[in-house]
């Protein structure tokens, strides 16, 4: 390599060499060893590997690997024009692309210095607040089905389905929505769309009652995640972990609220936490609840949708822009999402930076199952929600 | 920069302009961006730097963390946000370092979220976080030959990169008439 010198690149080497093997050779203990799990394991939600150290059916140590996903969307932003980046965005994470969306947008309106119209805002405050209800939905899915709740599997996805086909009606498309753009929305309300949204969102409480009936009164799933991949507060924040992670723990800390983006600050919500355990039962109630606050929010978005131009003027096609750096963070369904954007003056950004909240979340994932079963394992993971799309980017 | 000069005037906030009286050599300037109120932060002063800021201002929660390639200046940068929480007070510290030789203070000891994060970092320009107990590459495989976010890696990668995967997995499409046919189609692109 040309840019080290011949000491520095020994001592990289030096790092590279840090194998498996070698690895294996430093805590190799006779009654320890060593079980691979993954990258295609079902319940991984994608393609996540981790080596795992067991010591009898506990966990003593585990390592994970990233990047089996890796497709370099911070190097590809470097070579794209503004408005086609957002499109990248929602292929990061493909369960809530409305969120994805908004951070970058956020960041590109701050450094333009746009004003969004008002029914801009809440247009994007409805898909997002639309979308979290349909990943919340996903993730209670494949978590019961993780642990053997088959039944609750496919009442989400029933769900599910009406809010992308709601999705389908507002933007043409029902996962990839791309619908947030720098400036505003793409589409505004199709006629009668709101009618069925609120018919949808009257609707949904019942259901949600349906689920808790499912899991929340039934003593073998509830005595099977209490007490399991438990995280103090303290140690929650020290590890970077956000969203319904971090407010399982007990941390009140919500974006909306806290550092709001939007129009947040008009709307009237509660941020759940869960019982101060922080355990895998405590993450569950959280994202329960946030569904619920969540129909809240979109009921208020409709009662006081205001008139007028959806998208700001100035924002063209091929927007150049000043140079500047920005950086935005939003409340993404899996935590804080953070967007970094640094620009040159000329049409493609000189550095974009994407900061998922599922990698930095599974920085506590050592903590959290070590000393656990390996039974565990799947219901631990499954209760921070991960999207493997985001995690490698 | 521009904005930098642009913002030289502006009113610091109450801990940067603590932070400025405590770390008078270290502490080599301040601006604010769109969104955090930036302090650029000697290389060499960063652990003692953030050790104050964690324990006597109360920035618990490390937002993100990134860097980035300055190749005119022949440097390379490395970006901390921080949040405190509560209150949602914000900062942004900018780090320096060599190009050729890129090493900064790991803060892995401070802030555990900063564990992938640095991995990251590492893996993508090669900056080295001395004090980082485990610093391997975390996207790229770990034979990848170069810093693929530096900007003078092409996006299509480089030919090194291209013979390791021949050499591997991908022989087969690599013929001298499976060449030249792919060549032919570049050509009447």
């Amino acid at each position: 390599m040309s840019f080290f010198s011949h000491s520095e690149e020994e001592r990289l080497a030096e790092y590279y060499r840090t194998d498996i093997e070698s690895f294996f050779e430093a805590t190799l203990e006779a009654d320890k060893y060593w079980l691979n799990m993954g990258p295609q394991h079902p319940s991984t939600h994608g393609v996540f590997r981790m080596l795992l150290q067991l010591d009898g059916e506990k966990v003593a140590d585990v390592v994970p690997y990233f990047g089996y996903l890796h497709r370099a969307f911070e190097k590809l932003g470097e070579y794209r024009e503004y408005q086609m980046i957002t499109p990248l965005t929602d292929r990061m994470d493909y369960l809530c692309a409305a969120t994805m969306n908004m951070g970058y947008c956020l960041a590109v309106d701050r450094l333009m210095g746009i004003e969004v119209p008002r029914r801009g805002e809440y247009m994007r405050i409805i898909a997002q607040e639309l979308n979290r209800i349909a990943s919340h939905l996903v993730w209670l899915a494949s978590f019961a089905l993780d642990l053997g709740g088959q039944g609750v599997f496919l009442y989400c996805f029933r769900e599910r389905e009406r809010i992308l086909d709601l999705f389908d009606r507002l933007c043409g498309t029902r996962q990839a929505l791309t619908y947030i753009r720098p400036g505003g929305v793409s589409y505004d309300v199709p006629p009668g769309w709101l009618g069925e949204l609120k018919d949808f969102l009257n609707k949904f409480p019942g259901w949600l009652k349906e689920y808790e009936e499912l899991l929340t009164e039934n003593e073998i799933f509830v005595n099977r995640v209490t007490n399991i991949g438990i995280i103090s507060a303290e140690d929650a924040l020290n590890y970077g972990m956000s969203g319904p992670n971090l407010r399982g723990s007990g941390v009140k800390w919500d974006i909306r609220r806290d550092d709001p983006y939007n129009l947040y600050e008009e709307f009237d919500f509660e941020i759940p936490a869960g019982r101060g355990v922080g355990d895998v039962l405590d993450r569950y109630h959280v994202r329960l609840e946030e569904m619920r606050q969540s129909t809240y929010i979109l009921l208020q978005a409709i009662e006081n949708l205001p008139e007028g131009p959806i998208m700001a003027d100035k924002v063209g096609w091929h927007p150049k822009i000043k140079p500047g750096e920005s950086s935005a963070s939003v409340e993404s369904a899996r935590g804080e999402f953070v967007v970094y954007l640094k620009a040159d003056g000329t049409k493609v950004p000189y550095r974009t930076h994407f900061k998922s909240p599922c990698l930095v979340n599974l920085t506590a994932l050592r903590k959290l199952l070590i000393g656990n079963l390996i039974a565990d394992i799947m219901a631990i993971f499954g209760s921070l929600d991960v999207v493997l799309g985001e995690v490698d980017r | 920069m521009s904005e930098a000069e642009a913002n030289s005037g502006a009113a610091m906030p109450e801990h940067v302009e603590r932070l400025k009286q405590n770390f008078q050599s270290s502490f080599l300037d301040f601006y604010e961006t769109k969104d955090h109120p930036c302090v650029e932060v000697k290389a060499e002063g960063l652990l003692e730097f953030c050790t104050y800021m964690k324990d006597k201002l109360g920035f618990n929660y490390l937002r993100s963390l990134t860097g980035d390639d300055l190749p005119e200046e022949n440097k390379l940068e490395v970006l901390y946000f921080f949040v405190r929480i509560p209150g949602a007070e914000k900062i942004q510290l900018r780090v320096k370092v060599d190009r050729d030789d890129p090493k900064v203070a790991s803060i892995y000891y401070l802030w555990r979220s900063a564990d992938f994060q640095e991995r990251e970092v590492y893996d993508m320009y090669g900056v080295v976080f001395e004090g980082h107990p485990d610093l391997r590459r975390l996207l790229m495989h770990e034979s990848f030959p170069s810093f693929p976010m530096r900007k003078d890696y092409p996006i299509g990668g480089t030919e090194d990169d291209m013979y390791e995967v021949k050499g591997y997995w991908a022989e087969e499409f690599y013929t001298p008439e499976q060449e030249e046919y792919r060549e032919s189609r570049r050509g009447k692109k």
